[in-house]
């Protein structure tokens, strides 16, 4: 089952505060524990996930820092702000209104839409 | 040999981690298909830009020449260069209006629809010959009802047709030869990484030093991003060598799953417009200001060659032709250099440019100089021509104004003011 590319775009910012908020991350590692949490359900063209990361550093939301990986080159960590945590604090609220409405509706039993027939045939 | 090929590929998948669709892709021999549009592939390249500020500056050359003889026709009492100075100051401020449209996005709307107009070079080149035609011919016309009034029909017409010959070659030219390297320019290949089975002498560092370098002809990519990509690139490969695929294919995989570097490079200006706008209309900026020292240069030159010529008394021929023909070889010259830019032949210069002006101090100081530059030269010409004498100083402003020192001194001062902030030290650092 492949996950539409507009249901994937809303819910990449969620998803990267989400996981940064975890801790101190990078774009490979992101990359990487998305697959893994959705097991390959939602795939992202890795490289649509750095314009986002940009983004939300744009808007205050995460800060970054160059550092280095295990083999010594050079990596880009991210890690989230005040804002970003207030910010996936309202995200978590809103994904959380759609999830009870969804739950909800798919948990009451179809219903079968009423006709209204007319009097000679209603007997 | 494609079902072995693919045999092999399909016993990787439980291991490397590759999804169906990527094997059948390998498979394939790794195509996605026919190549995409001049716009998203090739639309992005610095020399797109510079090419078109060139062009931006022959219509401003043309509509300068076309408005200032209406106007004189209109009021035959002023003087036709006095009367083009004013026109010049007006399309001066014009230009600003314009490239502050760019470097601010306002106009972001207007190239977008141009962009989708032109999803096919074909329309580009045809709508580019139709305006070179327009801007080529009407000014010779122009020149020609001018002539006519000035009733010079009379004195040799062989040397007055000579002279509209050379006036159609002399306008003809930077549109030919920008054309010719827009149509060089725009259909940029893309590098797709050799998915063959296995390469044994496949280089990864070249690859991927391809791949960097591909990706940083896209607009909107900086020199820090694409460390972050390549990071990304070297880990996502270092993955999928691990996990059994060869490194050629490994590299191609990865490259896949990162994108191709022209949707990259349109997420990456989604995020970033107003850096993008602003580098737009740097190139623009760059573009015009190399024609106008360009047009000195060429100016000191044909200077020098009409003082030899006179000082000589040979060839007594050489105004109507020698300086022309010298005139177009010149032209030619500085196409040739702008092919060689185009080619990255010049990449020793232009980096020792960059590393020079990484500060609008030092990019200010060196436009100061060069604007001195012009008006010496200039100077110098108007004594040459004029025997030796000064002429008055409102001829000499009007004729300093024709030379095109204001649009050089609004063009520096705009490209200092828009100029994007020195990337970091970070990005110099090649990874290791």
């Amino acid at each position: 089952m492949k996950i539409s590319k507009e249901l994937v775009a809303a819910s990449a910012t969620p998803l990267v505060l989400s996981i940064i908020a975890q801790g101190e991350s990078y774009g490979y590692a992101i990359i990487c524990r998305v697959r893994e949490l959705s097991h390959g359900e939602v795939t992202w063209m890795d490289g649509m996930l750095y314009p986002v990361l940009h983004r939300l550093e744009r808007q205050g939301l995460i800060e970054s820092r160059w550092g280095e990986s295990e083999t010594g080159r050079k990596r880009k960590y991210y890690r989230l702000c005040k804002e970003g945590s207030q910010a996936l604090e309202t995200e978590r609220a809103h994904w959380q209104v759609v999830d009870a409405m969804l739950t909800q509706l798919w948990k009451e039993k179809p219903s079968c839409p009423t006709v209204m027939l007319p009097a000679f045939m209603a007997c | 040999m494609p079902d072995r090929d693919a045999s092999g590929i399909h016993g990787l998948l439980n291991t490397s981690g590759l999804s169906d669709e990527e094997v059948q892709w390998l498979a394939s021999g790794g195509s996605d298909g026919p190549a995409s549009t001049w716009v998203r592939e090739g639309g992005l390249a610095p020399a797109l830009w510079i090419a078109l500020g060139f062009l931006t500056y022959e219509v401003f050359k043309s509509l300068n020449y076309l408005l200032s003889f209406a106007l004189y026709c209109i009021s035959p009492s002023g003087s036709m260069r006095s009367v083009s100075a004013l026109v010049y100051v007006v399309l001066c401020g014009m230009m600003m209006v314009l490239a502050y449209g760019v470097s601010s996005g306002r106009l972001a709307r207007v190239i977008e629809e141009l962009s989708r107009r032109y999803t096919q070079r074909t329309f580009l080149m045809r709508d580019l010959a139709i305006a070179a035609i327009i801007f080529i011919f009407s000014p010779v016309v122009v020149q020609s009802v001018s002539l006519y009034m000035e009733r010079q029909w009379e004195t040799s017409l062989g040397a007055l047709a000579l002279q509209l010959f050379l006036s159609i070659c002399y306008r003809a030219l930077p549109w030919i030869v920008c054309i010719r390297i827009l149509g060089y320019v725009l259909p940029a290949k893309m590098a797709t990484g050799n998915v063959s089975p296995a390469i044994p002498s496949f280089d990864e560092d070249e690859a991927i030093a391809g791949w960097r370098a591909h990706l940083l002809k896209c607009e909107g990519v900086s020199e820090e991003d694409a460390l972050e990509l390549v990071e990304h690139l070297r880990e996502e490969m270092a993955a999928l060598t691990q996990a059994g695929l060869p490194a050629n294919q490994a590299f191609a995989v990865a490259c896949r799953r990162l994108g191709p570097p022209e949707t990259l490079s349109s997420e990456y200006a989604k995020a970033q417009p107003d850096v993008v706008w602003r580098t737009r209309a740097q190139w623009m900026l760059s573009g015009i200001l190399a024609t106008l020292l360009f047009m000195a240069a060429k100016q000191s030159i044909l200077l020098l060659l009409f003082g030899m010529v006179r000082l000589l008394h040979v060839l007594p021929w050489a105004p109507t032709l020698f300086l022309p023909v010298a005139d177009i070889l010149m032209w030619a010259t500085g196409f040739y250099l702008f092919t060689c830019f185009v080619n990255g032949r010049l990449t020793r210069f232009t980096g020792w440019l960059n590393r020079r002006h990484s500060g609008t101090r030092a990019l200010a100081t060196d436009l100061a100089f060069l604007a001195a530059v012009i008006v010496a030269v200039h100077l110098l010409y108007m004594l040459a021509w004029n025997s030796g004498k000064f002429m008055p100083v409102g001829s000499t402003l009007v004729m300093l104004v024709n030379a095109g020192l204001p649009l050089f001194v609004l063009a520096g001062a705009a490209l200092c003011w828009i100029r994007p902030a020195a990337p970091s030290q970070v990005c110099d650092q090649r990874p290791s």
